[in-house]
């Protein structure tokens, strides 16, 4: 990434770590296409977390028909406020009227439009494969609805993306993306967060490991065969168990703060091309060619 | 129109396409360090051009000369072409000397082999198909041309025409970053296609400038593609040995056992503390 180039990010919550670095960071343009809240997740936009590849698709096809989701208005049984289902902890108040929801969501949408069409960057972090979706029309959602809703338990189901689910999301996404922006390049990571809690028959332990792989071997498979594609593997450098000491603090479940400097450190070293350094293959010419004799100038 | 091109050994070759494409532009080339030079110095003839410059070619994220250029100046970035998917044993040790006698470049069996404490004809034996496989040699041509294009892309740049072409030539590099000529006036001829700046003369005085272009780095350092790299890729093993430059040395050419016996004396000579630092250093640059 070079200064000039506008950076976007989104996905799961460790997403954030990678946009906190980069918002602070000099040397690369972080776009922010919302005024973020006090408590809003640190994004390019107030999206929220986007756990799922499917959610991904679904922001941006809605973004790209510029019609908010028309049923996104949900009542929260806490306090009788509505909220967004797409986003139900932004917006910490809530909402009047489901009218209010919807508009508050034309606005997002619309402002949120620049991340696809502006951006040279795009930095996704997948984070689940375990999700939740309306039967009827397919939508997902990023939190089980029942979590701060009354809603009917069949207006949503339980959702366990497969593999081949998720390439084919993922795929879509990619395409779609680089249709409206051809010079974008994906930077893809993959949450080294475990589940909290499973809604599968598993153990949490197998749950977790289930879906980190699925999510690896996605990206993987698309970093092999798309080229704008790219893989960060800041998942390895925390959750690998071939190191000294672990990464995690003692909930097992948070990573702590100095392994994530470090992961950040890696990936300024690599994709960040600083104010004060120059383009390594600058740097490598010297080396490289310093068997050949050449004129040191024509013409001056 | 003004242009400048920043590159390293690849800007004779930019030069010479720039004026046959261009005839009335007034083009000049520096090498990165001689700018710098010129830039520290405030070298009034060279600052002065890069007020008035138009077209900036080349190594355009030179930050100590990126501030004395204006706004209004198109900017070309053409990154250094490396390409190691022929040569997966070549590395680039920094502070050392090279048994080409210039440069840097090795073995990395040698090197892995000395350090592993293996005599020359052990060393030399672990030249072979079977090592070359465990190694993944093989499969470093499809890792390169992935990270070749990665690179370009980058730099705003997709290449794929080019090295493909390149791909299915007999001979195409005399060494990881030095290819047969025409390379350089292609890439420089689809980069400036890319950037809307067509050659304004006609396909026939560009196909005669290509053909008439001065190779400089056939004179210069060769690193063998190993036989069985070249068998495998069904390609000619094009440079066949190692030879030093016959422009700026003694011209030599020796085989495997010559290179494995001199660079084994280099080593002893530097140390096995520097050859570690240097060679774990190297990997890792490599690897990314």
């Amino acid at each position: 990434m070079e200064k000039t180039d506008a950076v976007v990010t989104a996905g799961s919550c460790f997403a954030q770590n990678v946009a906190k670095y980069l918002r602070d960071a000099k040397s690369v343009k972080f776009i922010e296409s919302e005024l973020l809240q006090a408590d809003d997740p640190v994004f390019s936009g107030r999206y929220g977390n986007i756990y799922t590849a499917r959610q991904m698709v679904q922001l941006f096809d809605e973004v790209q028909s510029g019609s908010p989701d028309a049923d996104c208005a949900v009542l929260r049984s806490a306090d009788n406020r509505y909220v967004d289902i797409n986003r139900p902890f932004i917006e910490k108040a809530g909402y009047e009227s489901p009218e209010a929801v919807i508009n508050a969501r034309a606005d997002h949408i619309s402002a949120i439009k620049p991340i696809f069409q502006d951006s040279d960057v795009f930095v996704f972090t997948l984070g689940l494969t375990e999700g939740w979706k309306n039967p009827a029309t397919g939508k997902v959602y990023p939190v089980c609805p029942g979590v701060y809703s009354d809603l009917p338990e069949t207006d949503y189901v339980f959702h366990n993306f497969t593999y081949e689910e998720i390439v084919k999301d993922m795929e879509d996404f990619i395409a779609k993306l680089t249709a409206i922006n051809p010079a974008i390049k994906i930077l893809l990571t993959v949450s080294p967060v475990p589940l909290t809690a499973t809604y599968t028959k598993d153990d949490v332990v197998t749950a977790t490991m289930h879906s980190k792989a699925i999510l690896r071997t996605v990206c993987g498979s698309l970093e092999s065969r798309i080229a704008n594609v790219f893989y960060f593997p800041s998942y390895e450098m925390i959750a690998n168990p071939f190191t000294a000491g672990s990464a995690y603090a003692s909930n097992l479940r948070s990573v702590q703060p100095e392994p994530i400097e470090a992961v950040m450190r890696y990936f300024e070293e690599d994709y960040i091309v600083s104010d004060g350094s120059v383009d390594y293959s600058a740097s490598d010419d010297d080396i490289v060619c310093d068997d050949v004799e050449i004129e040191n100038s024509v013409g001056f | 129109m003004k242009v400048l091109v920043l590159s390293g050994c690849a800007h004779r070759a930019y030069i010479e396409y720039l004026k046959a494409a261009h005839p009335r532009w007034d083009v000049r080339a520096v090498v990165p360090h001689t700018a710098e030079q010129w830039v520290n110095a405030k070298e009034e003839k060279f600052l002065t051009f890069l007020a008035d410059l138009d077209v900036f070619i080349g190594l355009t994220n030179n930050n100590n000369i990126d501030q004395y250029i204006p706004a209004k100046t198109q900017r070309i970035s053409v990154p250094t072409f490396t390409f190691f998917g022929y040569h997966p044993d070549a590395i680039f040790l920094g502070g050392i000397p090279s048994v080409l006698e210039r440069g840097l470049c090795h073995s990395r069996l040698t090197v892995s082999s000395y350090l592993d404490g293996l005599d020359r004809a052990q060393t030399e034996a672990r030249f072979n198909a079977e090592t070359y496989a465990k190694l993944g040699y093989f499969d470093e041509r499809d890792i390169a041309v992935k990270n070749t294009l990665k690179y370009f892309q980058q730099h705003k740049s997709d290449i794929t025409p080019v090295l493909e072409f390149w791909l299915k030539q007999q001979e195409f590099l005399y060494y990881p970053s030095h290819p047969k000529i025409e390379l350089f006036f292609d890439l420089m001829d689809y980069r400036m296609r890319e950037n809307d700046l067509p050659p304004e003369v006609s396909p026939e005085v560009m196909q005669k400038a290509r053909a008439e272009m001065d190779d400089y780095l056939e004179e210069g350092v060769h690193w063998p593609v190993y036989k069985e790299i070249a068998e495998h890729h069904g390609i000619k093993a094009f440079p066949a040995q190692w030879r030093a430059s016959t422009a700026r040395g003694t011209g030599e050419q020796f085989d495997l056992a010559v290179m494995i016996d001199r660079s084994m004396t280099i080593y002893d000579a530097c140390g096995r503390e520097k050859l570690e630092a240097a060679y774990s250093t190297a990997e890792k640059l490599r690897a990314r």
